[in-house]
């Protein structure tokens, strides 16, 4: 099984048994708020469900219907994971407002404060090896799901920092100003995450430090002259990238092509998985092309 | 101007035009189910300003940022679209349920026919001119607004027919059922709209006509042998294209890429702003 299929079907294993646990716990106590932890891990495991779906899709290769692969799905399925992180904070919000409204007893059963605390430790472990993985293969939609757990460990330790906090000083207000706190970290996660998720479902170029490197690539190939035109993008953990490179007009097709196939060679082997499309453009031809109304060159 | 951004600017301002009509009547008459209609239409413009704002991103040409162009603006935006056409059939399906749950009488039966009829009309002429306006400029932002207005006109339509039906019949029940037949279609719609953004957000290829019409460009000019790895995809209204073409190992690069241009200008002679991207290949049978 693809690592990435992995680490997503390890989120849902553990929230499953999240909700298991809790519903059970909460059914056996009667316990309201034991049982709307639940739902809490209900939603964790949808978004669980969502990134597993995403990765298993995006790992198949191109074919007829998706012929620059299928890596797109990841950012899709990051922007909706990022909208169900913003959703969770919305509804911090709501709630701590309400108590700021109506200030009311804190109660929270021992076993509650259990039941948050393995969950914590749970969703601590899991989501670390969510950002590990998402790290490693390059992967969005493990990377949205290792923030989405993340966040969840912060409002739970909101949580037991508010009832601290009130055995202390006594005060009730502090536990909704401790929600609204967290509930405004997660939000800024939200939006950074659907930022760093929607961006190439727009086709935006990938970073400097890259687009560097591929140029010298390109330049560093023997018999290359010189190349325009490079454009970027990622699908996914996938590299989209195509230029033109130019070459002596008279050079036969099957020299130029071999030059291409090298240059293409070695940026895969810099950037696995990478899709390389080279235009090849003899010399004397670069004026007329750039004069062209969609000719930009990029670097070179 | 873009004609798709004064298309979607006619949108905007006819939208504002709608909102402000119902507030003033609903405010004069003191009729609060008038002042509610207006909230349709508070949904309706933050339609049109998210496709006006993307159609004025996507004409901007490919910069440095986004080396393809900005075309997917308008695929993200009718997205959003999407997601604001679910939101008005739920918020149809909510009040429906409380009116089955508790009916209460149509105040000012009237009034609120006159003004669901304005808007249903207005509404009309609003959506045919995006419709056609989307068709001309291949843009999937004012078809999303097109399609949303057109469920405004449906649920305008419906809400009078109900209001007709309790005249004659006093059968109150009719009103809420109407708007939930209409919500189940407006739902339909959404979908179908949400699964276009979608498709074309992660990439998926032309429609198969296309895809033929573009492999007869590249077959039908003189001197191409073969050609394959043809890829295609959309952004906003312009096509992505590129292919592997195949040509004798021993021709010259010069010759080889005469023939690529000739090829591209027919794919965009077919396909007005296609992006085209030729790789030559030696003909490796030879």
């Amino acid at each position: 099984m693809n690592p990435r299929t992995l680490a997503a079907g390890l989120s849902v294993a553990s929230n499953t048994a999240l909700v298991i646990i809790k519903l059970v716990v909460g059914v056996m106590t009667g316990s309201v708020s034991i049982i709307s932890e639940a739902a809490h891990s209900a939603l964790d495991l949808f978004a669980a469900l969502i990134a597993f779906f995403s990765v298993r899709e995006s790992g198949r290769p191109a074919d007829k219907e998706h012929p620059y692969g299928h890596g797109k799905i990841e950012n899709l399925s990051g922007a909706v994971e990022a909208m169900l992180i913003l959703l969770a904070a919305m509804f911090i919000l709501h709630e701590a407002i309400d108590k700021l409204k109506y200030p009311q007893e804190v109660k929270n059963p021992v076993l509650g404060l259990y039941v948050i605390g393995i969950s914590v430790v749970i969703n601590i472990l899991v989501s670390k090896h969510l950002f590990r993985v998402a790290e490693r293969t390059d992967s969005i939609a493990l990377e949205a799901d290792a923030h989405h757990l993340s966040t969840d460990v912060w409002t739970s330790i909101g949580v037991f920092v508010g009832l601290g906090l009130i055995k202390i000083t006594g005060w009730h207000i502090l536990d909704p100003l401790v929600a609204i706190a967290v509930a405004l970290m997660i939000i800024r996660v939200a939006f950074s995450l659907t930022w760093k998720a929607a961006a190439p479902l727009l086709d935006t170029q990938l970073p400097d430090e890259e687009i560097g490197e591929l140029g010298e690539i390109v330049m560093n190939t023997p018999g290359v002259r010189s190349y325009h035109k490079l454009r970027t993008r990622k699908a996914g953990p996938y590299r989209q990238v195509d230029f033109h490179l130019i070459v002596p007009a008279g050079m036969p097709v099957h020299e130029a092509h071999a030059i291409a196939e090298r240059i293409e060679r070695d940026i895969r082997d810099r950037f696995p998985d990478a899709y390389v499309v080279t235009h090849i453009e003899p010399d004397e031809d670069i004026q007329s092309s750039s004069d062209s109304p969609d000719a930009h060159s990029a670097i070179g | 101007m873009d004609p798709r951004v004064k298309a979607a600017s006619v949108s905007v301002i006819s939208n504002i035009g709608i909102l402000t009509v119902k507030l003033a009547v609903g405010i004069y008459t003191g009729s609060l189910s008038v002042i509610s209609t207006a909230i349709d239409s508070i949904n309706d413009l933050s339609a049109s300003t998210i496709a006006l704002l993307s159609v004025r991103a996507a004409a901007a040409p490919a910069d440095q940022e986004h080396p393809y162009g900005h075309g997917k603006f308008e695929n993200i935006s009718s997205g959003l679209q999407a997601l604001l056409i679910f939101a008005a059939a739920l918020y149809i399906i909510n009040e429906a349920v409380k009116k089955i749950l508790e009916p209460t009488p149509i105040a000012t039966p009237g009034i609120g026919a006159a003004v669901m009829g304005f808007t249903a009309i207005s509404a009309f002429l609003l959506s045919r001119y995006l419709l056609r306006a989307a068709q001309q400029t291949d843009s999937p932002a004012l078809r999303a607004d097109a399609y949303h207005l057109t469920t405004d006109v449906w649920t305008s339509l419906g809400a009078m027919a109900a209001l007709l039906i309790v005249q004659v019949t006093d059968f109150r029940l009719i009103d809420p059922l109407v708007a939930l037949a209409i919500a189940a279609a407006i739902i339909h719609v959404a979908y179908r709209l949400t699964k276009e953004a979608m498709e074309v957000l992660v990439d998926v290829r032309l429609p198969n006509e296309e895809i033929t019409s573009i492999a007869e460009a590249i077959m039908t000019t003189p001197r191409v042998i073969g050609y394959h790895k043809l890829r295609t995809r959309k952004s906003g209204a312009a096509r992505q294209i590129d292919y592997h073409l195949v040509v004798p190992p021993d021709m010259a690069v010069q010759e080889a890429h005469r023939i690529a241009q000739e090829i591209e200008d027919r794919i965009s002679c077919r396909f007005p702003g296609a992006q085209v991207v030729t790789h030559i290949e030696p003909d490796t049978q030879q």
